[in-house]
């Protein structure tokens, strides 16, 4: 190995760290889909549906965009704090106390939300399957191409995930068919995998998968993954084409949009080398991480923290001559998960508190609690 | 003994207070010595299991003290069924328990057959009087004169009965369930194709007109059934939905309804074609549906250049709403309100199952309501009618080649199941006796009863009684001496169902999957056997050939190994509080799972802590399985029934369409008689429970004996008063009942409910009603018997 590439792959995984250190108060769950247990045991359930599912007296979470990091989230709920207090109370249901865990496993859960795909049209997929040269190797109805399975062929039960997944690996085999035919590479926007799932469901009558469904993938999995595989050769930090710290919003979309990414971007990838094939699983979990690459919070400002500390009021009481808790004495001591814990579970003593000070219930932007926590000195996470 | 079995259940029931406050009590209960103890003391823990005191499949917790004392039963409010409620039969468990009536060992017969002399014996005997006659048939060849009569049983249960009759080579397991848990509805299956039952997602729709069939009395699901009522008439649900019930006479299910439509009985067929006489001619079906998923609606011209009569064209040239209404006795503007109601209230359900016939042609007639399903489009829709999967157990291993089990197994039926004469049979109970007296087609060597009562539900039980003194030796499985028991050489005491490990697979009325756990609650009381168990040990005392067909430790081992076809699947998750089947819903729909356990152990371990496995999920839009018919469509035109009478060579397309008869008549019998049952006694068999018998008749304030309802005007005109008693007389027989005068009956109408006990009272209904078996699929006609009422 010559000594440029030895220091070349020696920058590869310092780079990732110190891009993972910039960014990181909050750790990638590992599985997200654990906090739909707090989801139900904290009784959120019995105002809030999903997708239409469960009840209707809150926002339906499968249908409002969280976006954000974990804090941002966090804040969102405090934000919301009195009217869902006022609305608990009339239905007699007692604002629930957390734990840390529990609250992060709550967030990890309301921040995956977004990440499911709504189902696709299938009109709309029979148009794209004719638009973007699919009939030029699949058949249907007897007709299309013959290189290509017929649609018939495919499983009933395909779930967005197996078809990511089989289009990801036959990338190569794809793009030497399409550069016979002289086809350009087919890209998809928007819900349009979707589409052409459902289009496909229609005609699919294959025999059903032994494995239908996957687990939810695991961000933290699918983080080791991400250098396991070598993406991380191309995608750190000072990548020009796809840098995980400048684009990690770009991320914060369904699983199939997320998939459509990848795709689109195949033959850009292939052509810079062996691009690496993964399991059902192994796709899930690559997919959560990048889902995932919002969700830690920065390194907050902490002059700008100053600024909420006092443009929120929190003085009037968290001061040394206040009458609760002194934040200046919190130094190090709490991490933003636990801080974010005790400041929602103190939520109904203190608005309280301000009802009887006449001051209006602090609200927080995207990116002020970071900033907040910053200020008071909270300590990193420890994982 | 001294008291007879129904002195004592009346004792036990109004005397129960006084007993337990130290009363008098004649017959000690097993957990103790003296009644001093009122209040039972212990460690209490909380089991859960499945109650089996109807096909329903309800979730159960067994409050039970310290681990051998079972003191109460509730809903167990994880299971998808019950949701933590229960029915009265689901309460009344722990009375079947601790039933003083129960078989405590084998028994041998040791008189004449029905003289009820027995003695005790025990288990390494019994069984080898089995195995011994079972071993004597394998030598001689005649292992296919060897049946299995077969009532309420599913799961790996019914599977290794299956193979324990494969393996050893017969072709009889004869299926005695008046449910018919594992088939649909004769008339359904002809115009849909599908060997499995339907759902109605009752609680999901807007309008349920319901045809006889008596939901919220004696559904093959009193819970759901009861829920859905619930959700139906829910405060909160806009516009609440509306239940219209159809029948002779005012049933629980019609008092509770938003409509009791009166009919005359027999009719319901004519009056569901007057119905669609309507849709098709205000043009108010669903044209969508009927144009894309329906076969025969329109006439047509086959290859051959025959014209052939579609639905359309029959019902409007045969079923105009003068003629419906003469025959029905429905007035016209009734039908046309109900026809505009059922299209206007989407999703609307036309429920035209009940597990009894509602007349001579009942195939036709279920096909007619069926009909109105079609011409809606009711199908794969919430609120509608749905096709569930059962849960995938795991398929036993190919039977080792033996020659001769293969030449038994393809011995033809000892019913004649599916021959000519009932082309629509899969079993033939009914038909089964009298098989067996003309010895057709071989005489039976061997007959092994379980979970069957024949001679206490059958209208054959007189050729079933003839039968069963014939076969050689006949075995029951039964806990309690039960009317066919009687008539058994042997009983082989089974575990009560609180005292046993199975599977119970079943699924929900949205046609969701759920797997639930049957497990003992307590160690078994008295020396009882499972039957299961007693399969294996006869499977390893036949012969070699035998027992490598089994080649399971215990049944413990064989469940572990069926019930892994669910953990494979790969779907679905355990029992858990209603929220949590959103999620999981919500993931599948999405293409994910998130099972609340990791692998295999942890899914057996959380089966038995929560009581089972479920799919909150319904797959619809599986045309091709929903219609298994040769159109792969609904059939309004039965091409099935066409290919299965092709040896009649009918061409009258008629045959082939929903074509109710007009009701029989019967000279010197001018009265219908309709056989109901009540809620707390609609099972196969006899309780023995003090409580239910109690409850029976609520509404007449009678418990404990039948009676006879007849309307006041019809009672003034026979000279008849409230509680006189009256012989009600058939062409076959007669009994003797009180009389109990209820306008809720129409004037041709008397009502007599089933399913109180026999003992040396005339007053089984089943006695008098009509041996005829609907001549397509042999099932018993229990709606058209005739009868005549005279004072006693």
């Amino acid at each position: 190995m010559s000594g440029r590439k030895f220091i070349y792959l020696a920058l590869i995984p310092l780079s990732f760290a110190i891009f993972l250190l910039g960014v990181k108060s909050q750790t990638l769950p590992e599985n997200p889909a654990v906090g739909f247990r707090v989801f139900i045991d904290k009784e959120c359930i019995r105002c809030h549906s999903i997708w239409g599912e469960g009840e209707a007296i809150g926002p339906d979470l499968g249908k409002v965009t969280l976006s954000g990091t974990f804090l941002d989230l966090a804040g969102y709920i405090w934000n919301h704090f009195p009217y869902m207090h006022q609305r608990m109370g009339s239905m007699r249901i007692e604002w629930p106390e957390f734990s840390s865990e529990e609250l992060s496993r709550l967030v990890a859960y309301l921040y995956t939300l977004e990440f499911f795909d709504v189902p696709g049209n299938p009109e709309a997929g029979k148009s794209l399957f004719k638009e973007k040269g699919c009939l030029d190797c699949h058949s249907f109805e007897g007709k299309g191409g013959k290189k290509g399975p017929d649609l018939e062929k495919f499983k009933q039960d395909l779930s967005p995930i197996f078809m990511v997944q089989a289009m990801w690996n036959h990338v190569p085999e794809m793009s030497s068919l399409l550069e016979t035919h002289k086809n350009a590479w087919p890209t998809f926007q928007d819900n349009q995998l979707m589409d052409l799932l459902a289009f496909v469901h229609q005609k699919a009558k294959g025999k059903e998968r032994e494995v239908p469904f996957l687990l939810l993938g695991s961000p933290e999995t699918g983080e080791k993954l991400f250098r396991e595989k070598g993406c991380i050769h191309c995608h750190n930090s000072g990548s020009k084409n796809l840098n995980l710290k400048r684009d990690s919003r770009k991320f914060h979309r369904s699983m199939t949009k997320i998939g459509a990414l990848l795709w689109n971007s195949a033959p850009l990838m292939w052509e810079k080398g062996e691009v690496p094939k993964f399991s059902g699983q192994e796709m899930a979990d690559i997919i959560s991480y990048l889902y995932f690459l919002n969700y830690a919070d920065k390194v907050g400002d902490s002059k700008k923290g100053e600024r909420v500390f006092s443009e929120k009021r929190c003085a009037d009481c968290h001061s040394p001559k206040g009458p609760a808790i002194d934040f200046s004495q919190l130094k190090g001591k709490y991490d933003a998960a636990e801080m974010t814990t005790e400041m929602l579970n103190h939520a109904p003593v203190m608005q309280k508190t301000v009802e009887e000070k006449k001051v209006p219930w602090p609200r927080f932007n995207p990116g002020e609690l970071r900033d907040l926590f910053q200020y008071i000195g909270l300590r990193e996470k420890v994982k | 003994m001294e008291h007879s079995r129904r002195d004592f259940l009346k004792f036990l029931s109004s005397g129960s207070v006084l007993a337990f406050s130290g009363g008098l009590f004649p017959v000690k209960f097993p957990w103790e010595d003296s009644f001093d103890e009122i209040v039972p003391q212990g460690i209490e823990t909380w089991v859960p299991s499945v109650c089996q005191l109807c096909p329903g499949g309800c979730g159960i917790l067994a409050r039970v003290l310290d681990g051998k004392r079972l003191v109460k039963i509730e809903g167990n409010p994880l299971h998808p069924i019950s949701r933590g409620t229960l029915c009265p039969k689901g309460f009344a468990g722990a009375q079947v328990l601790y039933s003083p009536f129960r078989i405590k060992t084998p028994l041998r017969r040791v008189g004449e057959k029905g003289s009820k002399k027995w003695e005790k014996i025990n288990w390494d005997e019994a069984l080898n009087l089995v195995s011994d006659k079972l071993r004597t048939l394998r030598t001689e060849k005649t292992t296919y004169t060897t049946a299995v009569l077969m009532g309420q049983c599913r799961g790996t249960t019914r599977q290794l009965f299956k193979r324990f009759l494969d393996a050893y080579g017969s072709p009889n397991l004869i299926d005695n369930n008046s449910y018919r848990e594992e088939t649909p509805v004769p008339g359904v299956f002809l115009m849909q194709g599908s060997p499995y039952p339907l759902v109605y997602d009752l609680e999901n729709a807007n309008y349920i007109l319901s045809f006889g069939s008596n939901w919220l009395e004696s559904f093959w699901s009193p819970v759901q059934a009861f829920r859905s009522f619930g959700k139906l008439n829910d405060d909160k649900r806009a516009p609440r939905g509306k239940t219209v019930q159809i029948e002779p006479r005012l049933s629980v299910t019609a008092a509770r309804s938003n409509h009791w439509v009166p009919i005359n009985p027999g009719t319901e067929g004519f009056l569901a074609l007057g119905i669609a006489y309507m849709l098709i001619k205000e043009n108010i079906y669903n044209q969508d549906f009927v144009s894309k998923h329906t076969f025969g609606f329109e006439s047509w011209k086959d290859p051959s250049g025959v014209v052939h009569s579609g639905f359309k064209d029959f019902v409007l040239n045969n079923f105009n709403l003068s003629d419906v209404s003469q025959i029905t006795g429905v007035s016209i503007d009734t039908i046309i309100r109900l026809a505009r109601d059922f299209a206007n209230m989407q999703p609307a359900i036309a429920l035209g199952e009940d597990n009894f016939n509602l007349n001579h042609q009942n195939t036709f007639t279920r096909m007619a309501i069926h009909s109105l399903n079609g011409l809606m489009g009711s199908f794969e829709i919430n609120g509608g009618v749905l096709l569930p999967k059962v849960p995938p157990l795991s398929n036993f291993p190919s039977i080792p080649a033996d020659p001769l089990s293969t030449e038994g197994r393809n011995k033809p039926r000892i019913d004649s199941a599916g021959n000519d004469k009932y082309p629509l049979s899969k079993d033939l109970p009914d038909n089964f006796p009298d098989n067996i007296l003309s010895d057709r087609p071989y005489p039976l060597n061997l007959l092994f009863i379980y979970n069957a009562d024949p001679v206490f539900t059958s209208p054959v039980r007189g050729k079933f009684i003839q039968a069963l003194k014939k076969i050689p030796l006949v075995v029951s499985f039964s806990s309690f001496m039960d009317e066919t028991s009687e008539y058994a050489d042997l009983i082989l005491p089974d575990h009560t169902y609180l005292e046993r490990l199975e599977d119970d697979p079943t699924y929900t009325l949205q046609g969701f999957q759920v797997l639930s756990l049957r497990q003992p609650v307590i160690e078994p009381l008295y020396q009882t056997k499972s039957t299961p168990e007693v399969l294996l040990e006869l499977s390893r005392k036949i012969d070699d050939k035998m027992s490598s067909a089994f080649p399971w430790k215990d049944y413990q081992e064989v469940l572990t190994f069926t019930v892994k076809g669910v953990f494979d699947l790969g779907k679905g998750d355990l029992f858990g509080v209603p929220f949590e089947e959103i999620w999981t819903r919500v993931l599948e729909k999405r293409g994910w799972k998130a099972p609340s356990y990791k692998n295999l152990e942890e899914f057996n371990k959380g089966i038995k802590e929560k009581g089972g496995w479920w799919d909150p999920v319904y797959k619809s839009g599986e045309w091709d399985r929903v219609f298994k018919t040769p159109s792969k469509k609904f059939e309004f035109y039965s091409q099935i029934l066409k290919n299965r009478l092709k040896n009649q060579h009918i061409k009258e397309d008629k045959y082939f369409l929903p074509n109710p008869p007009l009701p029989e008549k019967e000279e010197g019998y001018p009265l219908y008689l309709r056989v109901f049952v009540l809620h707390s006694l609609s099972t196969e068999r006899d309780l023995p429970s003090p409580w239910l018998k109690d409850t029976a008749g609520f509404y007449q304030k009678e418990k404990w004996h039948p009676w006879v309802e007849i309307n006041p005007e019809k009672a003034k005109e026979l000279g008849i008063v409230d509680e006189d008693l009256v012989w009600v007389e058939s062409s076959k027989g007669r009994i003797k009942l009180k009389a109990r005068l209820f306008p809720g009956t129409m004037p041709e109408v008397v009502g007599i409910p089933f399913g109180f006990e026999e003992e040396k009272k005339d007053f089984n209904p089943i006695k008098i009603l009509t041996e005829k078996l609907d001549p397509l699929s042999g099932i018993p006609n229990w709606g058209e018997t005739k009868v005549k009422l005279y004072k006693a």
